[in-house]
């Protein structure tokens, strides 16, 4: 495994999705960019679709975790049941602790 | 299909695919799998193999997977905790990196929003239906 290719969360942490900024193929929406939410699973290690996407050599294995928010709390206004929830799986580079400004 | 008569009469029959001109997407499509069998980069028995594979995956399958969950309490278990390993435990050649299951329950629906990029199960459930994609 390469350095820093290690789970850094733990079920259960709180932790805010970065905004990267990052164009092409990346697979973090910006509806959850800057919220935050709890780590659900460590989904494994996968290649990094934004390298993959254009075919990138050496390309490592990173962590990919499922994160869980409160839909209430990625929409303002959300009209749905108060218990409704999101999981999507969000790789590693975008995760921050929670108290990250 | 023979071209060379005139449609002077009226077809008894819906137009086979032969009647019908090409897409602007079947012409690129065609082009490039020309090119590349003839750059040798590919090979036609290896699209074919590829399309066979893909034909293999239908909704029946995880159909097939629930309905033994339903009667069979620890292959539920082996589901929920692995699903690719249950998928192929039921001779289902799923190709995929990884599978994950979810139960709903009286208190929780799960609803799978799946944004087609290139991550849909084919080789389990083939083809996503038409109603979910944007271009169809």
């Amino acid at each position: 495994m390469a350095a820093g290719a290690e789970p850094r969360f733990a079920v259960g942490d709180r932790v805010r999705i970065l905004d990267l900024g990052k164009p092409g193929h990346v697979r973090t929406p910006t509806y959850v960019r800057g919220r935050v939410g709890t780590i659900e699973r460590f989904c494994g290690l996968f290649e990094n679709p934004e390298e993959r996407a254009y075919g990138r050599e050496g390309r490592e294995r990173i962590p990919l975790y499922r994160v869980h928010f409160e839909q209430r709390e990625l929409w303002p206004g959300y009209a749905g049941d108060a218990h409704d929830t999101l999981e999507i799986e969000i790789y590693h580079h975008w995760l921050a602790p929670e108290e990250t400004p | 299909m023979n071209d060379a008569h005139e449609h002077s009469h009226v077809h008894a029959h819906a137009p086979s695919d032969d009647d019908v001109a090409l897409t602007e997407e079947e012409a690129k499509f065609i082009a490039l799998k020309s090119l590349l069998i003839e750059k040798g980069l590919i090979t036609a028995d290896a699209i074919r193999a590829r399309m066979e594979a893909d034909a293999c995956g239908t909704p029946h399958q995880g159909a097939r997977m629930v309905a033994k969950a339903w009667s069979d309490a620890n292959y539920k278990a082996r589901l929920l905790s692995d699903a690719k390993s249950a998928a192929i435990e039921l001779g289902i050649p799923v190709t995929e990196a990884a599978l994950l299951a979810l139960e709903n329950t009286p208190r929780l629906h799960n609803l799978i929003v799946c944004t087609l990029c290139s991550c849909y199960p084919r080789s389990l459930l083939g083809e996503p239906r038409c109603a979910s994609r944007a271009r169809c």
